[in-house]
């Protein structure tokens, strides 16, 4: 198991630093200069232009640069960003909130999907197996902006049951709309992979033989039926929580949270390259360490995966 | 002469049994047996129309406004009411399915052909080539998409249609070529392309007559249910300001408009409910298109 860690750790590394090389590729390319941005109509001393460019290593050649940054950013020197905002503070300010509305999103999503996608699965073709069905259908047809928005305009605008954005009001009654929108999204997906898998162990032929055996239903149930059902589950952890950070990109915009999501949105607009690839970086490492970890949850659980 | 009708009729039983790819006739004619695909079809028929000939639904420029009229409701002739620059708005929503459905089609299709040959490549061929695309496919994995797309787009000066159809087609094949490349993997080594090996006949045959025709079910299924999400992304990026330029009729930039004016709800229902009955079709055409290709999966 150990070898196992380890193994996927070495094949991270690479990737890794393909990943944020190419990043810092990226917003190293993009067009204009963000000092002269900073600067906006006012004349600039080319002193001070020249100090700024010397402290963001601008004049550097490209690769030097990005040594440095991943220096800086693995050492947790992360600096400022080129308007004078200390990074690591920002950080500190804005992980809580992108963390509180990730976990809350995540509860509403769990409860509702494995709640109803067991259900479902259980008795199939029933009034709540149809109702799941039509419903995720439409929450997956439906684009994310459009569902976003019309819960923001009914429940926080025209009912005004709960706030219409910012983070204000404190937790978790700022976070409970955008959390049950990005909930609600991801229930869908999450229910019908639930319902399609029990509905397939169900009809397994060990849990016939469970059966016949005499075994208790209950015992049935928690041994034979949900520990086989739930491995495919396990595997959707990982997939979904790449779509949350996407989630938040967007959600955090709309509701207007000051979190990791829109702070990556607004440094790239700003071309502040060193905070986009801290947060690409962190977002990376977040990906690799929680796939890590359902890898060997999927160990624990099953054990035809152990080696 | 029946026993060789009979035999052949059995093989072709068999070839059912194990998946096999069903004619585009006897795939068309079972899809339009199902009453929700009809309408679908005829829905998204119209969504084409649109976007290749808005004139014909409306007669009003969506570019000729009257500030004056700033976000006016409905009235006579205007049935969606005015947008933020007293354009009509009816018009400016019709004008919009354009980039849409460019978007969806051309990226789908795209996706479709890219996955495809890279997955065929990848799973026929293993080794050098197999590893060459499977640890790009790794790479591309690594980042979640939305930000990719976001930091590429960005990197951009000059966005037209083409960039972000090419941009989304970069970032968004692995999934699809992981999906091609099992399913090859389980033809690959099937009779009937071993002995189309055996008598000699070359690679690039095997792979267009033998292996693509049997292995790309499950992607074409994966593809058509995913053709709604692209019109979504499009609308998406186009919000958060790295899409289309300022200044294009689309769906997407009515949304980003609308956000900042609340007062206004028209501004938001009308793209909504377009561009949702768009994507539900597009999901339903998908869903029987899936269950048509694959029986299993009727669950």
């Amino acid at each position: 198991m150990l070898g196992y860690i380890l193994r996927r750790i070495a094949a991270a590394i690479p990737i890794g630093l393909i990943v944020t090389f190419g990043v810092f590729a990226l917003v190293f390319l993009m067009p204009g200069d963000p000092i002269r941005a900073l600067a906006g109509d006012k004349p600039f001393p080319p002193t001070v232009m020249a100090a700024k460019r010397a402290q963001f290593h601008l004049d550097d050649p490209f690769f030097v640069q990005y040594l440095l940054m991943m220096r800086d950013t693995f050492t947790g020197h992360f600096g400022t960003t080129f308007a004078g905002a200390d990074i690591g503070e920002q950080l500190k300010l804005r992980i809580p909130v992108t963390l509180r509305l990730a976990l809350l999103s995540y509860f509403f999503e769990w409860l509702c999907g494995l709640l109803f996608g067991i259900y479902a699965g259980f008795r199939r073709n029933g009034i709540v197996d149809r109702l799941l069905l039509l419903a995720t259908l439409l929450i997956l047809a439906i684009p994310s902006l459009v569902s976003t928005f019309t819960a923001q305009y009914v429940f926080g605008v025209k009912l005004k049951w709960l706030p219409v954005s910012g983070i204000l009001d404190g937790f978790p009654t700022s976070y409970l709309l955008p959390a049950m929108v990005i909930g609600v999204l991801g229930f869908a997906g999450l229910g019908r992979l639930t319902r399609t898998s029990v509905v397939e162990t169900v009809n397994a032929d060990f849990v016939k033989t469970a059966r016949s055996k005499g075994l208790s239903e209950g015992r049935i149930l928690w041994r034979h039926i949900l520990p086989n059902a739930l491995l495919p589950v396990i595997t959707y952890l990982g997939l979904d929580l790449a779509g949350m950070f996407a989630g938040a990109i967007i959600t955090e915009s709309i509701f207007n949270l000051p979190g990791l999501g829109q702070f990556l949105f607004q440094s790239i607009q700003m071309k502040e390259g060193g905070v986009v690839v801290i947060l690409t970086t962190l977002a990376f490492v977040s990906f690799i360490v929680i796939n890590l970890l359902v890898d060997v949850l999927y160990g624990v659980v099953d054990p035809r995966v152990r080696a | 002469m029946t026993q060789i009708a009979v035999a052949a009729e059995e093989v072709e039983i068999a070839d059912l049994a194990e998946g096999r790819a069903p004619t585009t006739r006897e795939l068309l004619i079972s899809l339009l047996r199902k009453p929700a695909f009809d309408v679908c079809a005829v829905l998204l028929l119209l969504f084409f129309a649109m976007a290749a000939v808005p004139q014909i639904f409306t007669s009003v420029d969506p570019t000729v406004c009257d500030l004056g009229k700033s976000m006016h409701p409905a009235s006579a002739g205007h049935p969606f009411g005015y947008d933020v620059q007293g354009c009509d708005y009816f018009s400016n929503v019709i004008y919009g399915a354009r980039p849409s459905v460019l978007v969806s089609v051309v990226a789908s299709f795209g996706m479709f052909l890219l996955a495809g040959v890279l997955g065929l490549l990848a799973g026929y061929f293993p080794g050098f080539v197999d590893a060459l695309i499977s640890r790009t496919a790794d790479v591309l994995f690594a980042l979640p998409g939305m930000v990719a797309l976001i930091v590429i787009l960005n990197a951009v000066p000059h966005r037209n249609i083409w960039i972000i159809l090419g941009v989304i087609l970069m970032i968004g094949w692995p999934g699809g070529m992981r999906l091609m490349r099992s399913t090859v993997f389980s033809v690959r080594n099937k009779e009937y392309v071993q002995a189309a090996r055996a008598i000699g006949v070359p690679a690039w045959r095997i792979l267009t007559r033998h292996v693509f025709p049997n292995a790309m079910a499950p992607l074409l299924a994966m593809t058509t249910l995913g053709v709604g999400g692209m019109v979504g992304l499009e609308a998406a990026l186009t919000f958060l300001g790295v899409g289309l330029p300022p200044g294009t009729i689309s769906w997407g930039s009515q949304f980003g408009i609308a956000a900042s004016y609340r007062e206004a709800p028209h501004l938001f229902v009308w793209p909504s409910i377009f561009i949702s009955v768009m994507t539900i079709s597009f999901m339903i055409i998908g869903d029987s298109i899936r269950d048509v290709l694959d029986p299993k999966l009727l669950k």
